[in-house]
């Protein structure tokens, strides 16, 4: 069983065209898709693009969605697809941090922000496929399973492109904050 | 501030809420932007209808204008009239 009866009923409704399961299946998965989307491309306004992308993708292939994989497997593979289509598509991407909203003080968020974005500018240097094994680790942090069932590819390969971009980001960190 | 390169990027790659303007973006979808040939080919269709409305309003203008009516009752007096319409045109034109 890859999908539980409330998933199940929610995407058969919204196969049927129901528009509330659509809202629904959208309130669960925004977060994921968007953030997956903003570490990908460094640009809020490039991650709204492929987030929006995704859902509409999405909505017009709920149809083919027949169950055998997990919904979120293959929602992973929608939102990776639209990433690397906006980058063929040859967009200039210009990484950018974004403030997470926070109880820390002023001073503590700045700080924070400065780290994070010195973070996501050195991923965002990564190659397209070593970069997406990253978010996927960490920002979702998904098995290394999992993500090679989303990229079609073995679990070595995740292993040896995680230990490639380890190897990257730590030579590019050290001494900064590593 | 040093730490592991896994606690680092856990911390910094995490998650982030979608803003609300999503939900509009996925309501209404951007309209894809015509092609640059579909473009240029209403450009030039635009041009064209305005050479052939500004020409047409110019010869209506040529027609009526009473100096041409006064150039060609002095011409009768040397041609007689013989394709003196064409003459008159030709000139103008």
């Amino acid at each position: 069983m890859v999908l539980d009866a409330n998933d199940r009923e929610l995407i058969e409704a919204c196969q049927r065209g129901d528009h509330d399961a659509f809202a629904a299946l959208f309130e669960t998965h925004q977060n994921r898709v968007y953030s997956i989307a903003l570490r990908f491309s460094g640009d809020p306004s490039v991650a709204l693009d492929i987030a929006q992308d995704t859902f509409l993708k999405l909505l017009s292939k709920i149809s083919e969605f027949r169950g055998e994989a997990k919904f979120e497997s293959w929602l992973y593979r929608l939102v990776v697809n639209s990433c690397l289509d906006h980058r063929r598509a040859g967009r200039k991407w210009t990484p950018l941090a974004t403030l997470r909203a926070s109880g820390d003080s002023v001073l503590q968020r700045l700080l924070r922000s400065e780290v994070e974005e010195s973070v996501q500018q050195t991923v965002a240097k990564l190659a397209p496929e070593l970069r997406m094994v990253v978010i996927l680790r960490y920002t979702e942090e998904l098995s290394y399973d999992q993500i090679a069932e989303i990229l079609g590819c073995p679990p070595g390969t995740v292993a040896s492109r995680l230990n490639r971009a380890h190897k990257l980001l730590e030579r590019r960190l050290r001494g900064k904050y590593v | 501030m040093s730490k592991s390169l896994e606690t680092l990027l856990h911390e910094e790659l995490g998650r982030v809420p979608a803003p609300a303007q999503l939900w509009d973006r996925v309501q209404l979808p951007r309209t894809p932007r015509p092609a640059a040939s579909l473009r240029l080919a209403w450009a030039a269709a635009l041009l064209v209808v305005s050479a052939v409305g500004l020409h047409a309003f110019l010869k209506s203008e040529a027609a009526h204008s009473p100096g041409l009516v006064r150039l060609q009752a002095a011409c009768h007096l040397c041609h007689g009239g013989d394709d003196l319409q064409a003459v008159t045109l030709r000139g103008v034109y």
